[in-house]
């Protein structure tokens, strides 16, 4: 591994006029991992992945990606790095294979093979006007571009959107062959929970500009528990013994959704039953962040 | 530098590309709006704006968002991308305007556009067109001050200031700015300057005198460009320009 972090951001900072789009995010992407970056709508992930490439200025903090300034990102540095943006970047003029062979010829590690094999893995018509293309199509054109160049890193806006199934799971199994040497990283930014469940190693998850969670994808589960008491337990002791993001209770039972429960907590629990990531997702955001 | 160079070449390609069929299109909407406001005589001066906002809708944002960012991504140096768009807006300018009107009226080489002009039915759209798009041939001769006098010349200028107002770090741009909106007013003020009785300044010292039918179309360009031109700057420049692109 030449860089053990490929993408690190301190306190990174953005306002646009009075509204704080991102506020005081701190970030690493080490090398071997994906991970994925989480939140609602307008939550700050664009800005941040903006911010890393050096596309905007930040406000404040610091970030670096391959080791050198977000702010001065040297063309040998870019040729390392593929990129999906939010909104499709393809000129309606060129074919399909016309704008990959124009995007690849950038980038020193681009053949045309690969290129062409990734049109044929993707289901993309090479002699296509780009501008006849469906929306899907063009992002799988868009994604296609980004891994066809070989990057050390992959910065990826929505990926999937748009995508039939079919598609997502290649995209998937792309994602996991890529880091799989453990030399590359991903920064995968999706509304798709179940995406990023299946192959991130870590989530970060922004809820109104500020970073609530950032943990490997596996303890984030561990953490997250909905806990069932008998009863109506003490409110008190259990919120000592977790943070409680939720409390139902019913007829002969209160359900508790909880971050940072222990089993020797010491609490008396009727069943402890785990939660999958969209679940934690919604009730992190609803519901506040994890202590 | 080999590659630098190839990477000119493919920026140079893809700028052609985008900017080329801007300017072609745009062309054609003012030609023909221009050619609408003549025939409808009183009109004319609203055409003129209506045309000159929508030529400059397609000249100077010739990045949308998502091609600035996309382009921004490419292992490509700032002055590398910036050259190819200047060497095409330059070669646009020379080809479309300044080509035709320096071999028209020096009878060097190719008469073309003065065949065109004089063979053509009277009042056709080519012969009346021309003067406006170049702002360079009229019956006297041709003047390379009337060669800024055009579409092509307030492109180059509003593209050059967008390109410094929004390269340079936040706080120049407010100054490189205000470098440009003097710069604008100045370019208004001397195109207006022999507006009245006297009209001689640069527009109507010429257009007035020579081309007197023509004047009040011809006479709006530029300071209606200029005027439309800082607007748009000024929208992209400010800390909007953080959330509408990049360059």
């Amino acid at each position: 591994m030449n860089d053990p972090t490929m993408i690190a951001a301190q306190d990174l900072t953005c306002r646009f006029g009075t509204t704080v789009a991102v506020d005081r995010l701190s970030l690493e992407v080490p090398a071997g991992s994906i991970v994925g970056l989480l939140g609602s709508n307008g939550a700050g992930k664009t800005t941040t992945l903006r911010m890393l490439l050096g596309l905007i200025p930040p406000d404040g903090g610091t970030s670096t990606i391959l080791g050198c300034p977000s702010s001065r990102l040297t063309p040998a540095v870019k040729e390392r790095i593929g990129y999906v943006p939010e909104e499709d970047v393809v000129y309606g003029w060129k074919t399909v294979a016309g704008m990959m062979s124009f995007h690849g010829q950038f980038f020193p590690r681009y053949t045309g093979e690969q290129g062409v094999a990734l049109l044929k893995r993707f289901d993309l018509p090479p002699d296509t006007l780009v501008s006849r293309l469906s929306k899907g199509m063009r992002r799988r054109l868009s994604v296609a571009m980004a891994l066809a160049v070989q990057p050390d890193v992959l910065v990826l806006d929505e990926p999937a959107e748009g995508f039939d199934p079919a598609a997502r799971r290649l995209l998937l199994e792309l994602l996991a062959a890529f880091v799989r040497d453990g030399s590359r990283a991903v920064l995968l930014s999706t509304h798709i929970l179940g995406d990023v469940e299946r192959v991130a190693d870590r989530v970060a998850i922004l809820k109104k500009a500020r970073l609530v969670v950032s943990d490997s994808v596996d303890a984030l589960k561990d953490s997250c528990k909905v806990l069932v008491f008998n009863g109506v337990p003490d409110r008190e002791t259990v919120a000592r013994a977790c943070t409680i993001l939720k409390w139902t209770e019913q007829a002969d039972c209160t359900e508790v959704v909880a971050s940072g429960y222990r089993e020797d907590a010491g609490l008396v629990v009727r069943e402890v039953y785990g939660m999958n990531l969209e679940d934690i997702f919604i009730h992190l955001i609803q519901n506040g962040g994890v202590s | 530098m080999s590659r630098t160079l190839l990477n000119l070449w493919r920026m140079f390609l893809l700028e052609f590309q985008k900017v080329g069929w801007d300017i072609l299109g745009a062309t054609y909407v003012v030609s023909g709006m221009v050619l609408l406001g003549i025939h409808l005589d009183h009109m004319t001066s609203w055409l003129i704006i209506l045309s000159t906002w929508i030529a400059l809708r397609l000249y100077l944002p010739f990045r949308t968002r998502q091609r600035a960012e996309y382009e921004a991504c490419l292992p490509v140096s700032w002055m590398c991308m910036t050259s190819a768009r200047f060497c095409v807006l330059a070669a646009a300018w020379v080809a479309l305007l300044v080509l035709p009107a320096w071999l028209d009226d020096h009878s060097r080489g190719v008469r073309m556009v003065g065949w065109l002009a004089r063979h053509l039915p009277e009042g056709n759209a080519f012969a009346v067109i021309y003067p406006y798009l170049g702002g360079i041939r009229y019956a006297g001769g041709w003047s390379p001050w009337l060669w800024l006098n055009s579409q092509s010349g307030v492109l180059l200028f509003t593209s050059l200031a967008a390109a410094v107002v929004l390269h340079v770090p936040r706080w120049w741009k407010a100054v490189a700015l205000v470098v440009f909106i003097a710069a604008g007013c100045a370019l208004v003020w001397v195109c207006w300057s022999g507006y009245g009785d006297n009209r001689t300044g640069l527009y109507h010292g010429v257009l007035w005198h020579e081309v007197p039918s023509l004047w009040l179309v011809a006479a709006w360009f530029w300071p209606v460009n200029i005027v439309c031109a800082l607007v748009l700057l000024l929208v992209k420049a400010t800390p909007f320009t953080k959330r509408r692109g990049v360059l």
